[in-house]
């Protein structure tokens, strides 16, 4: 028994050696930075200029009168009305790629080509098609649908759709691909049985398929909505929260605070507030897919 | 064991060389905050090596911050670097340049790594931005008569706030106005308007005849500016500009965008306003000489038809003329010799060598009335570069002298946008954006 015990303890402490490496690298590289950023939203502080100095709660008091920072608040949450969008958009692309056919391969990479894109690439080329003088319009104004351009980015009312749209775009092929992998985890023997007992495609889909992907759905969706509510990289590109805030969202009104207004206090309390929002999202999804809602497979 | 021992040696090896990475103080070019940084001037034009010691001076090293100079005008550079240390042996000088988005972060990192720079180049607004952090030495203060008296008074006090001046201004870019005279002759105009007014109340009859629009409006804050109307009280502490005079100038302008005679978009953008000069969708464009020479490189057809004029001003007889300045930051372990270095890479003479590369403009007086400015009238781009000479003296760059100023000129650019773009109700919209003028101010007064 003696022996035994002495043995665990010596792999047990193996284990922790190596994990030890990445250990440190967490604690300085995220532990840290987030105590850091906890003890900053408490101070007046602007990097290395102008003076520091702790301020209590100021950032947060006038954190809650800032009118910004609730149009950020209130795109951030609109934002997230792509995650169904995109998730069944993925499911449904998934389920026409999930097949043996010649020159699937090529659809399969053709659609994840948006994934591997830089942001700097997309945004061009979505400011191209969809600017004033641009394709897009061209082609709505040769139709007849529109009889003036549209400003997709400049105008109040279509920016925010405009870049969501560009999201869904850039996020559909990643999705798809998780979603292919759930397909093709799923023994084809399930569906056979089923077609065999009179089941058509739609009640294979609902009762076999749908059910067995569901902790993939569950675990997109929850990497989707925290995507969603901290968007950043197509606003910087593309809006840069305008025009006149309509695209303004709570991770870049905290970036243009600290790095544009070297205000990192600030900045550090809306981002705090952010990670809260986030949060409260992430545990709603959890309580969901405890509930059945994939988390653990229906069996 | 063996293998355990192995495997844990390894991780460990791995860790420790992503770390090294990080904070290296060894070396001084290992300091230069940006990896695109040229370190290669330095090294390449003649800069003394520290070894090279004046006779009782102590060696010191300048670092000289830029904004996307370098390799361009590397020979420059190099050959003004030598002249100085030549002056002073005891001085190196360390060349960085960067990205202009990147230069404040770079320089809040870099101070806050007891690693700032001695002498940095950043427009006006980013100055004074600088100043909100009581980031800067007062130049007003602290540099000499003799240093101060080189500048044109107007540019001198671009970075003025109260009594203190902040930077040394450097070079600047008048505008002036390039045109299609075939789009003006097809509208039957022989000469172009030389005021906003004027292009104002010509702009609906050009475009019945043209199909294109006469000319781009400016952001709203700049059209205040240029025709005086009132932005902000004289002591700065209080917002002036939602008056009714503003808002008629306003409406004066979103007649004419209904009609759709002007663009409703880009007002003030450069890259909206060539883009659409350049496909004749516009017939005049303000632009800086080297500017208008793009025209000649992207489209050459339209360049061909392309003359230059005085640019259009507004009712205070102003055009617009954006600077760049050269500051010193307070954490310069030097700042005496770095004062003395800025005051020497923006005197006359090496204003002028600059000019001579690129079509800008001196901000000293004497370099400013140099014949070599009107010696070219036979190109496109020599004829610019008059026009601008002429009229960098009735120019001015526009800003506030408040340390978070360009916020406050960019709440009245979205008040005017949010109206003309998106058909926002104007006196609701102006009230908003009034408030957040005002919460700046309350800001600025308290730094």
């Amino acid at each position: 028994m003696g022996k035994h015990s002495k043995l665990i303890a010596r792999r047990t402490m193996w284990a922790y050696l190596f994990m030890m490496p990445s250990l440190i690298l967490v604690l300085i590289f995220t532990v840290y930075p987030i105590i850091a950023s906890l003890v900053i939203t408490l101070m007046n502080y602007s990097g290395g200029l102008g003076k520091t100095e702790f301020v209590g709660f100021d950032n947060f008091r006038k954190l809650f009168k800032d009118r910004v920072f609730w149009i950020a608040v209130k795109n951030s949450f609109t934002y997230v009305v792509i995650v169904p969008i995109i998730q069944i958009l993925s499911i449904l692309l998934a389920l026409l790629l999930n097949r043996k056919v010649k020159g699937v391969g090529f659809f399969r990479t053709l659609y994840y080509i948006p994934v591997v894109t830089s942001s700097v690439a997309t945004a061009i080329m979505w400011k191209f098609l969809m600017g004033s003088e641009g394709i897009i319009n061209n082609i709505l104004l040769d139709l007849g649908i529109i009889d003036i351009p549209q400003g997709f980015f400049s105008m109040k009312h279509l920016a925010l759709p405009s870049v969501m749209f560009v999201t869904i775009w850039q996020g559909l092929g990643y999705y798809m691909m998780m979603y292919l992998a759930g397909l093709q985890s799923i023994s084809p023997e399930y569906q056979e049985a089923a077609r065999i007992d009179g089941a058509t495609g739609v009640q294979v889909f609902t009762k076999i398929t749908f059910p067995l992907l569901k902790p993939y759905i569950w675990f997109c969706t929850l990497n989707s909505v925290i995507a969603a509510v901290g968007v950043f990289d197509v606003i910087m590109m593309l809006t840069e929260g305008g025009p006149n805030n309509a695209t303004m969202v709570i991770n870049y009104y905290g970036y243009v605070k600290a790095f544009k207004d070297f205000k990192f206090g600030y900045g550090a309390t809306i981002n705090l507030c952010q990670a809260v929002v986030t949060t409260a999202v992430s545990i709603l999804v959890f309580v969901y897919g405890k509930s059945g809602g994939g988390m653990t497979r229906n069996d | 064991m063996k293998r355990k021992l192995a495997g844990f040696l390894i991780s460990a090896a791995m860790v420790i060389s992503l770390l090294s990475g990080c904070g290296n103080e060894a070396a001084d070019n290992t300091s230069a905050p940006d990896k695109s940084a040229s370190e290669s001037p330095a090294e390449d034009g003649g800069v003394e090596d520290e070894a090279q010691v004046g006779e009782s001076a102590e060696p010191i090293t300048l670092e000289f911050w830029t904004i996307s100079l370098s390799p361009t005008f590397d020979d420059y550079f190099n050959a003004r670097f030598e002249a100085y240390t030549a002056d002073h042996p005891n001085v190196t000088i360390k060349w960085v340049d960067m990205p202009q988005d990147a230069i404040n972060e770079k320089l809040s990192t870099a101070s806050a790594s007891g690693n700032s720079p001695d002498v940095v180049n950043l427009n006006t607004s980013q100055a004074l931005s600088m100043v909100g952090l009581d980031a800067l030495v007062d130049l007003n203060a602290e540099a000499t008569e003799e240093q101060k008296s080189i500048y044109i008074q107007g540019q001198w006090e671009a970075c003025k706030t109260g009594d203190s001046i902040w930077a040394f201004p450097w070079y600047g870019t008048p505008a002036v106005l390039a045109y299609n005279t075939e789009l003006l002759e097809k509208a039957g105009i022989e000469a172009p308007p030389s005021t906003y007014e004027e292009a104002l109340g010509m702009a609906e009859d050009f475009y019945n005849k043209t199909g294109s629009y006469l000319f781009m409006p400016n952001a709203y804050c700049n059209m205040l500016f240029l025709d005086g109307m009132e932005i902000i009280s004289e002591d700065l502490t209080e917002v002036t500009w939602n008056n009714d005079e503003n808002k008629a100038l306003l409406n004066s302008y979103k007649e004419l965008v209904d009609k759709g005679v002007l663009p409703k978009e880009g007002w003030g953008d450069w890259t909206t306003c060539l883009q659409l000069y350049e496909t004749e969708k516009l017939a005049m464009i303000s632009a800086s000489a080297v500017s208008v020479n793009r025209v000649s490189d992207e489209a050459p057809d339209v360049a061909a038809k392309t003359e230059v004029a005085k640019p259009l001003v507004g009712k205070a007889g102003l055009s617009t003329n954006p600077l760049m300045n050269v500051v010193v930051p307070k954490a310069s372990k030097h700042v005496t010799e770095a004062i003395d270095f800025a005051n020497y890479i923006t005197n006359d003479e090496s204003q002028l060598l600059f000019c001579k590369e690129v079509a800008i403009f001196p901000s000293t007086i004497q370099a400013s009335q140099d014949e070599f400015f009107k010696s070219d009238m036979e190109t496109l781009l020599g004829r610019a570069t008059a026009m601008a000479a002429e009229s960098n003296l009735y120019s001015a760059d526009f800003t506030i002298g408040l340390t978070n100023g360009s916020n406050y000129v960019s709440n009245i650019n979205t008040a005017g946008n949010a109206v003309i773009t998106n058909d926002e109700d104007m006196d609701e919209t102006f009230a908003v954006y009034e408030q957040d003028c005002k919460d700046l101010l309350e800001e600025a007064a308290g730094n």
